[in-house]
């Protein structure tokens, strides 16, 4: 299903508007620029759901290798997940 | 045998058809029988008692009692989401209740419920509760802004239960339609799902209920 909210907060940062629901027929756009067409939002969609599988990923790497750097100084993983939270997978 | 009513309950003897009338005693059944019919009507009392164990005395205190009673509730559910990122109020599409006051006293209790959620950390969801065009219930203490409530989660992404409520006079008898207006210091704001996450979803509550006042 098209995330249209995900796609207009990527997307269209600084404009205004309200989704009611989760179809393009929800929208309502309040800013002065043009509405963004259905077929236009449809288009980004991949793009977005990209983006977001890639912050994912980043986020999870960047966790790993916190997690690794902690334990090249020598912290024990029992360690690492009391000071830090974090747990090695 | 006298009776032990109302502390408890008789045992009265039924005569069968056999019985004389000495045995069991005629005029001790029908003694019995009015000390507790007595002892029933002292328990419930005549009209308008003014004896304070009497059950006519405890209705009317009961039924003279008019105020804090619950005379109507009405209640509207959205079950679908609400985005935006407007940062002047917009109405909540759904989550709005109209009902019609039977006294010009009397009070109506907003409550409204659900989860909200942001993309940004940095910002804050803002509500106001409405009465057809008036914000209602609207707070003093705030430097730059004020409404009836709002919600800074500091995390984005996150879904935070939220509960409004408010006690309007409204003094009116007409109908009257409460609704939910929502803006956004910033990032997008979400009723009914969890910021930028749309895999979970929860349902939004309007009810408003007329309280006698």
């Amino acid at each position: 299903m098209t995330d249209y909210a995900a796609i207009l907060t990527a997307n269209y940062q600084g404009s205004s508007w309200t989704l009611n629901g989760d179809t393009y027929d929800g929208l309502t756009w309040l800013s002065d620029s043009p509405k963004p067409t259905q077929a236009e939002l449809d288009a980004a969609w991949p793009a977005v759901q990209q983006a977001q599988a890639d912050a994912v990923t980043a986020k999870e790497t960047a966790r790993q290798s916190a997690i690794d750097k902690l334990a090249a100084l020598g912290l024990t993983v029992d360690e690492i997940s009391a000071a830090f939270g974090l747990e090695n997978n | 045998m006298a009776t032990n009513f109302p502390a408890s309950l008789d045992t009265l003897t039924n005569p069968t058809s056999s019985d004389s009338l000495s045995s069991p005693s005629h005029s001790a059944q029908h003694a019995n029988v009015n000390d507790a019919v007595e002892a029933l009507q002292a328990k419930v009392g005549a009209d308008s008692s003014a004896v304070t164990s009497s059950l006519d005395y405890k209705v009317a205190q009961l039924e003279a009692i008019s105020h804090g009673k619950i005379l109507q509730v009405v209640s509207t559910t959205k079950t679908n989401t609400f985005t935006t990122t407007s940062t002047s109020y917009v109405d909540v599409t759904g989550v709005s209740q109209a009902i019609t006051p039977t006294s010009a006293t009397s009070k109506v209790l907003i409550i409204i419920t659900g989860v909200t959620g942001q993309t940004s950390n940095a910002d804050l969801n803002r509500f106001n509760i409405v009465r057809d065009s008036t914000n209602i219930g609207q707070s003093t203490g705030g430097a730059t802004d004020n409404e009836t409530s709002f919600i800074y989660p500091l995390v984005a992404n996150v879904g935070v239960p939220f509960a409004i409520s408010f006690l309007d006079s409204p003094a009116t008898t007409s109908a009257t339609t409460y609704k939910l207006q929502m803006a956004v210091s910033g990032g997008t704001g979400t009723i009914g799902r969890h910021g930028e996450n749309s895999n979970s979803g929860a349902i939004t509550t309007i009810t408003v209920m007329e309280v006698s006042a």
